[in-house]
């Protein structure tokens, strides 16, 4: 059975653009947004193949006229858009304009475009509800970075957007029967789960034809004030780690930082879209990226009889520079040499390994005294980075929040004589504290306590740890568990349909199948987390998969942790 | 960095005293003789109870992310009507173009019917019959237009509609000779006949000289301002010209860039790259015979001859060169930039990605021909490539002459009709000799019976299904035979 792929839907969407415009010489007119939406799934080489041969905003500007030339508009739905499609209709510049939408029109929208239409240049108007990036089969971003504003609750545009970029999600994998559970100690949760239901619920009729579609889709809306931790860790598997070590922007990886570095590869795309070794390296182990990087080298110093010895991640940058035969043949290697070198550095210059190694305990195991002693220990070490301490120092914020031996303080001040911890950092802590601290969370984030968990660890104890720095496993993870096996409790994650359950009229049977005690069996389940997912989340929610889950992961960005620190600063002023 | 990941402390550490064990039965050793022994026999059962429970819990983690296990489908549903079985599909889509297009329609024909009108009075009032007076300021031309187009009573009219300013002996009254309202001088607009002309029939007559050129495709350089210099100019030339007001200016206005926008002349680049389209379309009908027919070259066929796979390949690189030229003047055209302002950057930096990127796409659709296209096979090639097919098939044909000389020695059963007509075809089925030893030995029905089934079985190889057919009718026969022979035999022992 095929899982549903975001990647694959986006794609099915603008394919059919490009194939439904018969003209030679085409041109793809997108806005800010959907060109990040676009370019996170196409290639403009792959779009050149298909006779598109111009990239263009919306809003830049130019007289020429260029007749002969089609226009494929993918825009979003916004009134700046419109008003500057409207201008553009006045006095086109191109001889026909397919338009597409990436949402809802509003309703007098058509009419107006259709007096602007003067010249009787637009072809066609509709809405493909492309309204997301695509990241991986598997996961989604709105690419909002900061969804909290004051006080942690919805601003008006946000809020629009995320039900736009939601519901478009749903559409495009069309889902038509939906089940939205929340997570009910967020508002804001609540709030976005209404409206998603109704925007459903009123736009289902007129666009989903297939009645006898009973297929289920449960749509799980989370919060991440529930689960503080994870955008806090250092991570160890590519993906992630090049997140959390450089950063990833839209599958952009800016690498001017690192130290002699080529021109060439001062920014290059992470994408596994069109880049076989980063695709089956996103969830490697940093160890084995290494091990795999050299066993393509070996092979071909093999073919090319060099016998020099590649011992370490130098060794094989060296090796990359003098043979260019091998850029060449295995382009994209060359890029994945420089950047787990610079991963490679980047751990020895900061301590990574013993920082993370910390982490993991913190959150994992439950030797206080041991822990204060060693994070004491990681104060004193110069070479750890600054903003490791505050991780660290915000893992234990958290962790004993409300111990009473708390040695928070103690351990601020000592960091704050040390120089290692900034006056803005300072800050960061309690509005952390504010933003996913306990009063906030309503499960035991380090649930230490439940049979699942205490089960885990045993066996973990048992069978040794496979990873020190992989023993922390995401809140969602848990999560989806129950959800699967019925054991979600309806009093923490709600069930918005509840409410309608009195309307005889309602077709959803699943409803009533639920209210029996029936486990629903959906045919995907879609998680939207309200302030964004992580990369640690995406590789878990990737293993379910493998093992038979059909999950889509998704949020309102996806964090690292210096983005982290700006949101939930965001939200605290 | 790789010595660094050899540091990493990993493996079976034992959950109570962290000391690290290099395999899982040294720490299960090791946890229970030191830590179980230290427990009370309750926790012992406890642990071999958990024991058991973790083997069936143990699955669901993805500590062990090398088990390929497929757990988690049990929860998902797996009906057939499901959307979730089907390959994945392109998601909802809506469509409001019929919507708009009706809405675009009722908006049009509104403009269409006011400028049709427009057009018609124009074509009446510039037309320049015998006895129709054309200097605007006679008294019969006055009746003749108020005939046309009636004018409005201005004596209650105080103010000029569009500029709200009061009439006076130094602002007096005009008439719009299109619809008769009342406008001042300053607001009225100057149509010259010879553009009104060109609005009504825009194919036949051309704009007169110098208009065409403008900068811009505004119609006020069409009927300027009387403060206009040209339009002063015009009335001075004596050309004559209609008055008109704004509202009718508008209509007109947008007649003429509907004009405009249809007779926009074509950029180079978009010529050029028809002529790539073009050549491109015949390489696409072409190719596919070409490397038929080299293949078949290659092989020795006598079906085509080199110097049409010559010919055909002349053709092809006449349109590889074509695409090639064509598309590297494109690529030149996009430093030239003709027709564009020089302060518009945007759209000169728009033209030339245009022409860049045709070339790009060009290059691309030639390395890929040129990776397929094989060379025309010399002489030389090809005749050894037919001497070797011609050896190939005398070989064959001798290695059948040898074959059958052997099968009509060894065998005396030609009088079989089935094994003629196989000789003939060039197939022919070979007899088993340790079959044929041992067949001797039995009744001569069964030997035949033996052979003929070994010819089945050898035309059933061979893919002679008709003659397998035939053989097995033959085989009918012959069993019958037999079976008659048997019986008789049978009776006989009975019977004695």
């Amino acid at each position: 059975m095929a899982n549903l792929n975001v990647i694959e839907a986006v794609r099915f969407y603008v394919r059919r653009m490009i194939e439904d415009c018969h003209d030679n010489i085409k041109g793809l007119i997108m806005d800010k947004e959907t060109a990040s939406i676009v370019s996170m799934i196409y290639a403009q080489s792959e779009l050149l193949q298909k006779e598109v041969f111009l990239f263009e905003r919306i809003d830049s500007t130019g007289q020429k006229s260029l007749k002969s030339l089609s226009a494929i508009c993918f825009i979003r739905p916004t009134e700046e858009n419109l008003e500057t499609l409207v201008r553009e209709l006045h006095d086109p510049k191109y001889g026909s304009y397919y338009i597409y939408f990436s949402n809802f029109l509003q309703t007098n929208a058509i009419k107006t475009l259709a007096d602007a239409d003067e010249f009787a240049c637009v072809r066609v108007i509709q809405e493909f509800y492309a309204d997301y990036l695509a990241i991986n089969p598997h996961v989604y971003s709105l690419n909002i970075p900061t969804t909290y504003h004051k006080y942690y609750e919805w601003n008006d545009s946000v809020f629009h957007r995320t039900v736009q970029g939601l519901v478009s999600l749903i559409f495009s994998l069309r889902s038509r029967n939906i089940i939205i559970r929340f997570q009910k100690s967020s508002n804001m949760a609540r709030t976005l789960a209404d409206q998603i239901y109704s925007t459903v619920k009123t736009q289902t009729d007129s666009i989903a034809s297939n009645i006898n579609d009973t297929s289920q889709t449960i749509v799980l809306i989370v919060d991440r004030r529930e689960d503080a931790i994870t955008p806090l860790m250092n991570q160890w598997t590519y993906q992630a780690m090049v997140h959390e070590l450089i950063g990833i922007k839209n599958n952009r990886v800016n690498l001017s930082q690192v130290p002699g570095i080529k021109k060439e590869l001062e920014e290059v795309i992470m994408n596994a879209e069109h880049d076989e070794f980063y695709e089956t390296n996103l969830y490697s182990n940093f160890g084995d990226i290494a091990t795999n990087i050299k066993a393509l080298m070996e092979d071909f110093q093999e073919k090319h009889k060099n016998q020099s010895k590649l011992e370490s991640i130098s060794d094989m940058k060296t090796f990359v520079e003098t043979y260019p035969q091998f850029k060449k043949l295995s382009g994209t290697v060359s890029k994945h040499v420089t950047i787990v070198s610079e991963l490679s550095r980047l751990v020895g210059l900061y301590n990574l390994l013993e920082v993370s190694e910390i982490e993991q305990n913190l959150v994992c195991q439950s030797d206080h005294n041991d822990i204060v002693q060693k994070i004491k220990r990681l104060i004193h070490d110069d070479k750890v980075r600054r903003e490791d301490i505050l991780r660290i120092l915000c893992l234990y914020a958290l962790r004993y929040e409300h111990q009473s031996n708390n040695e928070l303080n103690a351990l601020k001040n000592e960091a704050q004589n040390r120089q290692r911890l900034s006056e803005k950092n300072i800050h960061f802590i309690p509005a952390l504290l504010n933003y996913g601290g306990q009063k906030f969370r309503q499960t035991n984030l380090f649930n230490i306590q439940t049979p699942l968990a205490i089960t885990r660890q045993f066996i973990r104890g048992l069978r040794g740890v496979d990873n020190v720095y992989a023993q922390h496993v995401p809140l969602i993870k848990d999560l989806l568990e129950q959800l699967l096996r019925g054991k979600l409790k309806d009093t923490f994650y709600p069930n918005v349909n509840a409410k309608d359950q009195i309307n005889p009229n309602n077709r959803n049977s699943a409803n009533q199948l639920q209210q029996q005690g029936q486990i629903i069996k959906p045919s995907e389940i879609i998680v939207y987390t309200i302030g964004g997912i992580t990369y640690e989340e995406s590789l878990h929610v990737h293993m379910m998969n493998k093992q038979g889950a059909r999950i889509i992961l998704g949020g309102s960005y996806v964090h690292n942790f210096s983005s982290f620190i700006d949101e939930v600063m965001a939200g605290a002023s | 960095m790789l010595q660094a990941v050899g540091d990493v402390r990993e493996g079976f550490i034992c959950p109570q005293c962290h000391q690290d064990m290099s395999t899982m039965e040294m720490l299960q050793v090791h946890f229970q003789d030191i830590h179980m022994k230290q427990s009370s026999s309750t926790v012992k059962g406890l642990f071999s109870f958990a024991k058991q429970k973790i083997k069936s819990v143990q699955d669901n983690f993805t500590n062990i992310p090398n088990e390929q296990t497929n757990n988690y489908a049990q929860y998902f549903s797996s009906d057939q009507n499901d959307s979730s079985s089907k390959p994945q599909q392109i998601g909802y889509i809506r469509s409001y173009t019929d919507r708009f297009k009706k809405e675009r329609k009722a908006q049009h024909d509104q403009i269409s019917i006011e400028t049709t009108r427009l057009l018609l009075r124009i074509e009446k009032l510039i037309s320049t019959g015998e006895n129709i007076p054309k200097n605007a300021n006679t008294k019969e031309r006055r009746k003749y237009e108020q005939d046309i187009v009636e004018w409005i009573d201005d004596t209650k009219v105080t103010l000029c509609p569009s500029c709200a300013k009061s009439f006076s002996l130094s602002r007096r009254k005009h008439h719009c000779r299109l619809d008769g309202f009342v406008i001042c001088d300053p607001c009225s607009r100057f149509l010259l006949f010879s553009k009104a002309r060109y609005l009504i029939e825009p194919s036949t007559s051309s704009l007169p000289n110098g208009l065409s050129l403008q900068h811009s495709n505004s119609l006020t350089s069409l009927n300027s301002t009387t403060a206009d210099d040209s339009a002063c100019k015009d009335r001075t030339n004596n050309e004559d010209y209609l008055r008109i007001c704004l509202s009718c200016q508008k209509v007109l206005q947008r007649r003429y860039d509907q004009i405009c926008f249809k007779n926009t002349q074509r950029d180079e680049v978009f010529v050029c790259y028809e002529k790539i389209v073009e050549a491109k379309k015949i390489l696409d009908e072409i190719h596919p015979t070409y490397s038929t027919m080299i293949e078949s070259l290659l092989i020795g066929d006598t079906k085509y001859q080199i110097v049409d796979a010559q010919k055909l390949y002349r053709q092809l690189s006449t349109c590889y060169d074509k695409i090639d030229s064509t598309s590297k003047y494109i690529s030149k055209l996009a430093d030239s930039c003709l027709n564009i302002d020089e302060d518009d950057t945007q759209s000169i930096i728009r033209y030339s990605a245009l022409c860049r990127n045709m070339r790009m796409y060009a290059i691309h659709v030639l390395q890929n021909f040129a990776i397929s296209t094989r060379r025309v096979p010399s002489e030389d090639d090809v005749k050894r490539a037919r001497e070797e097919r011609k050896r190939l098939i005398e070989e064959r044909i001798e290695s059948e002459r040898a074959a059958k000389a052997e099968l009509a020695s060894r065998i005396p059963l030609t009088d079989s009709p089935a094994v003629k007509k196989k000789e003939v075809s060039g197939w022919r089925p070979t007899i088993d000799r340790n079959l044929l030893v041992q067949a001797q030995e039995l009744n001569p029905l069964v030997q035949q019976v033996y052979q003929v089934t070994e010819y089945i079985r050898q035309a059933q190889i061979a893919g002679r299904l008709d003659e397998v057919e035939s053989l097995k009718l033959n085989l009918k026969e012959l069993e019958q035979a037999l079976n008659n022979a048997q019986q008789q035999e049978n009776v006989s022992t009975f019977d004695s």
